[in-house]
């Protein structure tokens, strides 16, 4: 066997076998002291016989033989493996290989590689374990503040078991309030900054510094109450800098409002010291293996610099969060890889694609105009909305929300294109659909606008500018109004009237709606009191947001307020609307089962225009049905809108369900909704919302 | 001799190595250096009248830089799972690898929770109740580094191996 034969086969340090027969093998090539010493001074063309030792290997001629069976030319390794000779510890790796119709077991020395790889891992895999544990202690003491902060209803000062946690965690903890002014920090944030309590400035101020210049998006973490975890960078001339994982968690009270922000601080300088030993592990992320958050800012001031215009897409998975809690991180991480897979076909080699976060994705997309790339993005979410099968076992499913930012259209510098690509992305996510969002001074504007809304509506509930405005509901049989719904309205001094269609998805987006909507229930039983005190025997129904839902505390707020007032159940209906419904079955199913028993009864909203199907109305305790007013509207001018509502009245029927018509304006509507067996009706026909007092009045 | 083949497994820096160094050779080092491929050790352990000698492959840690390769099964009379007990991260890891190994082979699987010198993780119980945890033939505590728990361990996997037929 000549020695340019080994090169063609791209072998040097090894040693190489022709098998013979079964376990017999002969010596073609092994002069390296290494196969000597393993192989008994076996010289080329004496034959061995591998059936006890190496252990290793005996058992790789398994794989090998039926390999070798199959005569097609190619190879298969063992992986590396390490010998324990009597005086050196061996990194070895075996081939089976089939070549012109001949067997050859190939051993490979293994130690530069071995060395080589066992270098980069183990900075690796410190690091892999250093990041758990600090996200892991995060993790755990925010889940701890959080528990003990919501028992109270403002964090305005801290409680001493709050303060124990703190004291004796290990890393840096501040506590500001809503106004960001702190409240405590502990010493391990003092000791981060090298300072001590005694001095001038506080490590808390420092922090927040830091935040507002390093991290864009910081202010819309603030605004929109939402967690962040990432890095800082501190630096204290001349020769002090740390890196700084931090993450900021808002604070709830009982009632989802906020009442405080959290920031936990750890020095993770020489986990970044160890990341930049490994320029592959600095720049690209370990999962996916897409560059990494830093590679993209790199990467996007260099776009910039090249003055030719893309798009930066900002891509975030909706309910991945949800996957992890299900299933475990492991299936989250193949869900994330094969996000990754589904959505590399999509793009050309000329675009960038980096994974900048936990859930979030960023494409910088060339040579594409808008239609093209809102088209991009449409294919992108439907590949990524397909359900995923982890290990044949679970099917979970996620979304995507895109926003997405135009250079040089929307902005000229990387930081000025990623915060609104921020703003727009934030925005997608507010939809429960997966959609893209493009940036515009519009967004721009209601962005403004919603903070505005957001300050002006917590004003409300403080300075109680909110009313409640009854519409009546006619019973067809009596012709008698024997219930009503509670519509909230609030009056801005400074604006007058605002639709509750402006501010109530504010409400739901900030939280705000369980406070405002435990005020609206309170408010609904004070009137009905009233009401039942002069005898004017009225049931009331109130409608109830998917958050009110999700809000564990709600079910014993009902509960409680009933009680305080003596109100009889029966006289207090919640509407949900089908999308409720859907979302969840099985908790709307548990909370609904409980406002049974209490004796409340449920209606359903807006009937007609979600998906809910006939089984879910079969399985959930629910009364009423609401036709919603869009069908009602045109009733008369629209065929299909009568047979729609026909066959609503006729599924509600037989699923011994009563139906309450909404909108009904005028005199036709209600003959025919009467004549097909609809049981209720509201609208302008007989009355518009109206105030409690013109409600006492018209009864 | 009776010769049984026995995969240790585990996520990285949970102290598979380690316990094995301690088991085979009586020592303990606290540096940690990551194991590469396999690396197989051997030790005449006696159970009874009958003398077995334990084949114990120390498996580079499994993680998102090396899978889990069930060739390394074939053959193998026990798995053993090792956890590290201030890593609740390590726990989920090493239910994930007994669901592999499971999946994979019908091979007795103890769980070793190693570490033991050490204070438990405050997160520990939370993860430790855990459904998985009833697909495991029997748990251990260990300590690599003061060695408590380790002769006992290795004593009843060997019992253990005897009992299956392969390996």
């Amino acid at each position: 066997m000549k020695a340019s034969f080994f090169q063609e086969l791209g072998l040097f340090d090894c040693a190489i076998l022709q098998r013979v027969e079964n376990d017999k093998f002969m010596v073609l090539y092994g002069n390296a002291p290494w196969f000597i010493t393993l192989f008994e001074n076996k010289l080329k063309g004496e034959l061995c016989v591998i059936d006890d030792s190496p252990f290793f290997l005996v058992d790789f001629l398994f794989d090998a033989d039926e390999f070798w069976q199959l005569k097609t030319d190619g190879r298969i390794n063992s992986g590396v493996w390490s010998e324990q000779t009597e005086d050196a510890l061996l990194r070895l790796e075996a081939a089976a290989i089939f070549s012109r119709g001949i067997d050859y077991l190939v051993l490979f020395n293994m130690e530069n590689e071995f060395n080589k790889r066992q270098g980069m891992l183990q900075s690796a895999r410190e690091l892999l374990i250093s990041n758990d544990k600090v996200l892991e202690q995060h993790e755990l003491i925010r889940d701890r503040v959080e528990s003990l902060a919501s028992g109270s209803e403002q964090v305005k000062g801290v409680e001493f078991p709050v303060k124990e946690v703190i004291d004796h965690a290990e890393f840096g903890v501040a506590i500001l309030d809503a106004n960001m002014q702190r409240l405590e920090q502990n010493l391990a944030l003092y000791n981060l900054f090298e300072m001590s309590p005694n001095d001038d400035g506080s490590p808390a101020d420092l922090l927040l510094e830091l935040c507002h210049s390093q991290f864009s998006g910081f202010e819309r973490v603030l605004e929109t109450g939402s967690r962040w975890n990432g890095e800082i960078y501190w630096l204290h001339p001349p020769a002090l800098s740390r890196w700084l994982q931090l993450t900021v968690s808002p604070v709830k009270d009982e009632s989802g409002d906020r009442s405080g922000w959290l920031f936990l601080v750890t020095d993770i300088t020489r986990e970044k010291y160890l990341k930049q030993s490994n320029e592959k592990l600095t720049y690209f992320d370990a999962l996916t293996n897409l560059p990494n958050r830093q590679y993209f800012w790199q990467y996007l001031e260099t776009s910039i610099e090249t003055n030719q215009s893309f798009y930066v897409l900002l891509l975030d998975v909706k309910h991945l969060k949800r996957t992890n809690e299900e299933f475990g991180f492991s299936v989250g991480d193949l869900v994330l890889k094969e996000i990754v897979d589904r959505i590399r076909p999509l793009l050309s080699s000329n675009d960038v694609f980096a994974r900048i976060g936990g859930n979030e994705f960023s494409i910088i997309v060339r040579d594409i105009d808008y239609t093209k790339c809102e088209s991009l993005a449409g294919q992108m979410i439907s590949a990524v909305k397909e359900p995923y099968y982890a290990e044949d076992e679970f099917k979970c499913s996620v979304g995507l929300s895109i926003g997405g930012v135009h250079y040089p259209k929307d902005g000229l510098s990387a930081e000025e294109l990623m915060k609104y690509a921020d703003l727009a992305s934030f925005t997608a996510k507010q939809n429960v659909k997966s959609v893209i969002q493009f940036y515009s001074e519009d967004l721009k504007d209601s962005s403004r606008k919603r903070i505005e809304m957001e300050s002006a509506l917590r004003e409300a509930i403080e300075k109680k500018q909110f009313e409640l405005y009854l519409q009546p509901v006619l019973n067809l049989s009596s012709e008698n109004i024997t219930q009503a719904e509670a519509l909230i309205r609030w009056y801005r001094p400074d604006l007058g009237m605002v639709s509750p269609a402006e501010f109530i998805p504010i409400a739901e987006q900030t939280g705000l709606i369980i406070k405002i909507g435990k005020w609206v229930i309170e408010e609904s039983i004070r009137l009905l009191s009233e009401l039942h005190r002069q005898g004017k025997y009225i049931k009331l129904s109130i409608n109830l947001s998917p958050s009110q839902v999700n809000d564990r505390s709600l079910l014993d707020f009902i509960r409680c307020t009933l009680k305080e007032s003596g109100l009889n159940a029966k006289y207090l209906e919640l509407e949900l609307t089908e999308g409720v419904l859907v979302d969840d079955f099985d908790k709307v199913s548990d909370f609904l089962q409980e406002i049974r028993k209490m004796g409340v009864s449920v209606a359903i909203d807006d009937f007609g225009t979600g998906y809910s199907s006939l089984s879910y109305l079969q399985k959930l305790p629910i009364d009423y049905l609401k036709i919603d007013q869009s069908f009602v509207f045109n009733l008369m001018e629209h065929e299909s809108n009568q047979a729609i509502v026909k066959a609503i009245i006729a599924m509600a029927t037989s699923l011994k369900l009563e139906v309450i018509a909404e909108g009904v304006e005028k005199e036709e509507q209600k003959a025919f909704l009467k004549a097909h067996g609809c049981h209720f009706l509201q609208g302008y026909l007989f009355s518009r919302p109206l105030t409690y007092d013109d409600f006492r009045k018209l009864l | 001799m009776i010769q049984k083949k026995i995969c240790m497994l585990g996520a990285s820096a949970v102290g598979k190595t380690s316990l094995v160094k301690q088991y085979v050779e009586g020592i303990f080092s606290d540096r940690y250096l990551t194991s590469i491929g396999v690396k197989i050790d051997k030790k005449v352990v006696d159970v009874g009248d009958s003398s077995v000698q334990l084949m114990l492959w120390d498996i580079e840690g499994v993680d998102r830089y090396a899978g889990f390769n069930p060739k390394y099964l074939r053959g193998s009379a026990a798995a053993i799972v090792v956890v590290d007990q201030t890593r609740p991260q390590s726990l989920l890891d090493g239910l994930e690898i007994c669901r592999m190994i499971k999946a994979e082979k019908d091979v007795p699987v103890v769980m070793v929770i190693n570490k033991s010198d050490l204070p438990k993780a405050d997160g520990w119980d939370g993860v430790a109740e855990n459904d998985g945890l009833a697909m495991i033939e029997a748990n251990f505590q260990t300590s690599a580094k003061t060695g408590e728990g380790v002769e006992n361990m290795f004593l009843a996997i060997a019992e253990l191996a005897l009992k299956t037929k392969v390996g």
